[in-house]
């Protein structure tokens, strides 16, 4: 899914980073790169690290050392204006949605436009209303969140992220909680949109159909060593990869007596 | 029935027999687990092959002993169990034993340790409140700046849908103190000195306490419920990465609301106040007209700017509070109720701590 040419440029470098809480790291040694325009998945079992690592990414979560630059601003040594300029550069779906239950689907999509700013009223429906057309939700505008579906507020979330024309997407979570058909929906949608918008995604999940669907690259983390075990394209990764990381994306479950990868 | 323990050579035999249902096994539980880890770094053996069955709490009985023994650097040997039994009881090494119970308490130090915790505590919400009244002022220089939909729904549901029971709570305790007070008062004389009691009492003091305690159980609770929920559900988290900083969002609609109705609120409970001082005055024939000459003769306008200014103080207190007990909500299905609870609880005993703090600043400054 790498169109452009210009996608060989980076967007995330994470170096030698480790992550983890109140300076005690849950993960070390993480080392990759995002190009502009890929959808890069963030896998591996339950437990491992995944939220956390992208904690550490969307500004929630200091690193705890190491080099994690986000659109081009050092999350470790660049203080409060990196993390303001990150802040710029993202959006981000959480997993249950997060849509502010007090305002319209509308309104949850126009929000951060209208604490920027720059847009009149009228420029600004239409702009949330085109974000919801391509997510499929500009019928269900003027309803509450609390009317809509688990699966509809996960896409009404990925239009509220894509609002700011930010330039990495993160999704967290996308088919938790969806059955399997709205869930493959799903991943067909953040394709389309990775397509025809030349956004970078990052998309945490550990289902396996998603991540063959979605991902141009992969890092899998594992939670008994600590750290990624391997990175590349799903397809390469299960051909080729580590006996643990083929073992997780064959969905075979670690022999009885080892503590085994990617738990 | 109890395990035959037999040790020698530093080796301790554990021998177990007959059937290890759970009533047995909680009975031996402690002595056996006891003995092993008094073995300390010598060998266990245990000795299952009279054992004639295992239930479920016996399997975690040797696992127990197991976990002792291994962690306490010893070694250990166990006979009898099925593969199938002895499999599950090795998995379970993984964690360090409990200590025993007398070692993990200390008193001073748990002492200690929570009055620095509480001081922590103290700091951070002073800093907090702090912090929310500079952003109040920021708010009203740029009301572009400010959510008006929370400002207008927050002062309905803490102004206008308090007004009945403030006032009801506050007419109560005005008569119930005029009607204490009679007696005493009678006994000097100086009934007819009740209204001026009344004025002082109320519209110095308890009209507006009793509206800070009504806005602690309503508007403060609900301010820490609201954002609570907006944390577990992570809105809070998704505001922060959208660069709209949740202090701003969230707090200053919600403490400037409160601001602006708690004072008109307290002026409605003070008179509410002094007119259920004047029922018990009707058994002694004092009009209306003239009880409330007498009340507004007692007090100057000082005293009714005082009560006013009380109420406006207690309402950014009790909203911060409110809002900085959502903000801390942690995870976890009880996490919202106690950030509820901590809200009301901390509210009420900071405006009455606050209260008498005032009292000594305004006696002070002779006013
Ligand atoms: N707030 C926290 N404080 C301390 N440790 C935490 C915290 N949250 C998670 N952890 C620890 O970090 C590790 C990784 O957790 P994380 O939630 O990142 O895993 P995950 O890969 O997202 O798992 P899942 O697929 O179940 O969501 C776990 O061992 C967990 O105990
Ligand atoms: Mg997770």
């Amino acid at each position: 899914m790498l169109t452009t040419a210009a996608s060989t440029e980076t967007v995330i470098e994470a170096k030698d980073l480790s992550v983890g809480y109140g300076g005690r790291a849950v993960l070390t040694g993480i080392n990759f790169t995002v190009a502009s325009g890929e959808v890069f998945v963030i896998g591996g079992g339950s437990g491992c690290g995944k939220s956390t690592l992208m904690k550490a990414m969307i500004t929630l979560l200091p690193p705890v050392a190491g080099t994690l630059r986000i659109a081009g601003h050092d999350l470790v040594t660049g203080g409060d204006e990196a993390v303001n300029h990150v802040r710029r550069s993202i959006g981000v779906m959480y997993q249950g949605g997060a849509l502010f239950g007090g305002l319209t689907v509308l309104e949850n999509v126009r929000l951060a436009m209208e604490e920027q700013g720059l847009f009149t009223w009228t420029e600004m429906n239409s702009l949330a209303l085109s974000l919801l057309a391509m997510v499929d939700l500009d019928e269900h505008c003027n309803k509450m969140p609390s009317a809509l579906s688990g699966g509809m507020q996960k896409r009404a979330a990925v239009a509220r992220a894509m609002a700011m024309n930010p330039q990495i997407v993160f999704l967290d979570e996308p088919s938790a909680g969806l059955d399997p058909i709205s869930s493959a929906g799903f991943d067909q949608m953040v394709v389309r949109l990775a397509r025809s918008t030349g956004r970078t995604f990052v998309v945490v999940t550990h289902e396996l159909p998603s991540i063959f669907t979605i991902a141009d690259r992969m890092v899998v983390l594992g939670g008994a060593q600590k750290t990624q075990l391997a990175i590349g394209s799903p397809k390469e990764l299960l051909e080729s990869g580590p006996p643990d990381v083929r073992r997780f994306l064959a969905r075979q479950p670690e022999d009885e007596t080892s503590q085994g990868a990617a738990s | 029935m109890s395990p035959d323990v037999q040790t020698s050579a530093g080796t301790t035999v554990i021998a177990l027999e007959g059937e290890l249902d759970d009533v047995r096994v909680r009975g031996v539980w402690e002595d056996v687990v006891g003995r092993a880890r008094a073995a300390g770094t010598g060998s266990v053996v245990v000795d299952a092959t009279k054992l004639s069955e295992v239930g479920g709490t016996g399997l975690l009985l040797l696992a127990e002993i197991r976990r002792t023994v291994v962690w306490a650097g010893g070694t250990i040997e166990m006979r009898g169990l099925t593969a199938d039994q002895a499999s599950l009881v090795e998995r379970a090494v993984g964690h360090k034993p409990p200590e025993p119970r007398e070692e993990d308490s200390h008193f001073v130090s748990d002492v200690g340790e929570t009055a620095l915790k509480a001081l922590d505590e103290l700091a951070d919400t002073v800093r907090f409140i702090g912090a929310a009244a500079t952003d109040l002022v920021h708010a009203i220089r740029h009301p572009r700046s400010l959510r008006w939909r929370d400002l207008l729904r927050v002062m309905g549901q803490s102004g206008i849908d308090s007004i009945p029971v403030t006032c009801m709570l506050s007419g109560i305790v005005g008569f119930i103190i005029a009607y204490q007070m009679m007696p005493a008062l009678d006994r000097y004389g100086a009934a007819d000195q009740t209204p001026t009691i009344m004025g002082f009492a109320i519209i110095r003091e308890l009209g507006p306490l009793i509206t800070a305690i009504i806005l602690a159980g309503r508007s403060g609770s609900a301010f820490a419920a609201e954002i609570g929920t907006m944390k577990v559900t992570e809105e809070v988290n998704a505001l922060t990465t959208m660069g709209l900083n949740p202090e701003r969002f969230l707090v200053t609609p919600r403490v400037l609301a409160v601001a602006i109705t708690t004072p008109l609120l307290s002026i409605f409970a003070s008179f509410a106040g002094v007119l259920g001082g004047w029922l018990p005055m009707i058994a002694r024939d004092m009009s209306l007209e003239l009880y409330l000459q007498s009340v507004r003769n007692s007090i100057d306008q000082v005293d009714f700017l005082q009560g006013v200014f009380k109420a406006f103080v207690f309402a950014i207190v009790i909203g911060g509070i409110g809002c900085r007990s959502g903000l801390k909500t942690q995870v976890g299905p009880g996490a919202v109720g106690a950030s509820t609870t901590r809200a009301v609880v901390a509210g009420i005993v900071a405006i009455i701590v606050l209260d008498g703090v005032l009292v000594g600043l305004f006696h002070a400054l002779g006013i």
